[in-house]
């Protein structure tokens, strides 16, 4: 079993720190690298062109997302590369579990480590939902992890 | 990493779970457990057959298993991987998580389709179940069913 690439996705959630310590010590023992994944959806209501509306979510607003986005990954990539690992980060707007799955099979992953649950902590109705799809349609094994409560 | 525990239906989810779960094994030098969670007995077996029949043939059937559970350990042995072989009977996602505690699993092993003889209902609450009642870790083995994809997906 060789896990030389692996997927990370994080909303830097507890739940995805413990994935990421797992995540770094089967990197460790394989000599393997992580891909660190924030995927951030953007839930803003739909607004068209041509409406008034159009004019209340400026480009400038989806540019700072990105920004702020890819600046966080980033560090907690660096972070998580001082543990000796090779750590690379990437941020993509798009719901979680098709990024997920896309960047799996685009890089293509050995294995995904995540979370159970996500930072939306309505514990009952959202437990998992996005490890739950991923864990259905996963090109790869997936790994999932809790953190300890 | 100590100890992996598999989880075992005699599905087609079973070969390849298996296969991960002894290369997991080997990679930390721990012992694999293969753990089967047979259907509880039926409390009420009726009138129809005679009772007595139907516990005869529910007996034969977890013989049958336990026979099958011993071989694919014995298998493993032989192949150099530490592997004890473990029948037990209750609801299946409870008794699952249960062993893992008491066993001490540090990673549970289990196919992400072909669980539960009825797909569409049953597939879905056992991973979901093992999915958010897991205290350790859980490795999800993508099963490529024979089934067509239609089928498969959205059953999970």
């Amino acid at each position: 079993m060789k896990f030389d690439c692996i997927l990370v996705p994080t909303d830097f959630s507890d739940d995805a720190s413990r994935a990421l310590e797992t995540a770094i010590q089967l990197a460790k023992l394989q000599s393997g690298r992580i891909v660190l994944l924030h995927a951030y959806p953007i839930d803003l209501p739909i607004t068209y062109p041509g409406f008034s509306g159009g004019a209340l979510v400026p480009d400038e607003f989806y540019r700072e997302l990105r920004t702020q986005a890819d600046a966080h990954v980033a560090q907690a990539a660096q972070e998580a590369a001082r543990s000796g690992v090779s750590v690379t980060g990437k941020a993509v707007t798009s719901p979680a579990s098709a990024a997920i799955i896309a960047e799996a099979e685009h890089l293509p992953a050995d294995l995904i480590v995540m979370g159970t649950r996500g930072r939306t902590g309505l514990k009952h109705i959202l437990l998992g939902s996005v490890a739950e799809r991923v864990v259905r349609e996963a090109p790869c094994p997936v790994l999932t992890v809790k953190a300890e409560h | 990493m100590k100890q992996v525990l598999a989880a075992i239906d005699f599905s087609e989810a079973t070969s390849e779970v298996l296969r991960c779960a002894a290369e997991l094994t080997e990679a930390f030098e721990a012992t694999l457990i293969l753990v089967h969670v047979a259907a509880p007995n039926p409390e009420f077996v009726g009138y129809e057959a005679g009772p007595s029949s139907v516990r005869d043939s529910r007996a034969r059937e977890l013989r049958r298993e336990h026979r099958m559970l011993q071989e694919y350990a014995e298998d493993l042995r032989q192949r150099g991987i530490p592997t004890k072989a473990l029948l037990v009977q209750g609801p299946t996602v409870q008794t699952l998580l249960d062993e893992a505690r008491s066993l001490r699993a540090d990673v549970i092993v289990i196919g992400s389709r072909g669980h539960g003889a009825v797909r569409r209902v049953l597939l879905g609450s056992v991973s979901r179940g093992v999915l958010g009642g897991a205290l350790c870790p859980v490795h999800w083995v993508p099963i490529r069913a024979a089934a067509p994809l239609g089928q498969a997906k959205g059953v999970a």
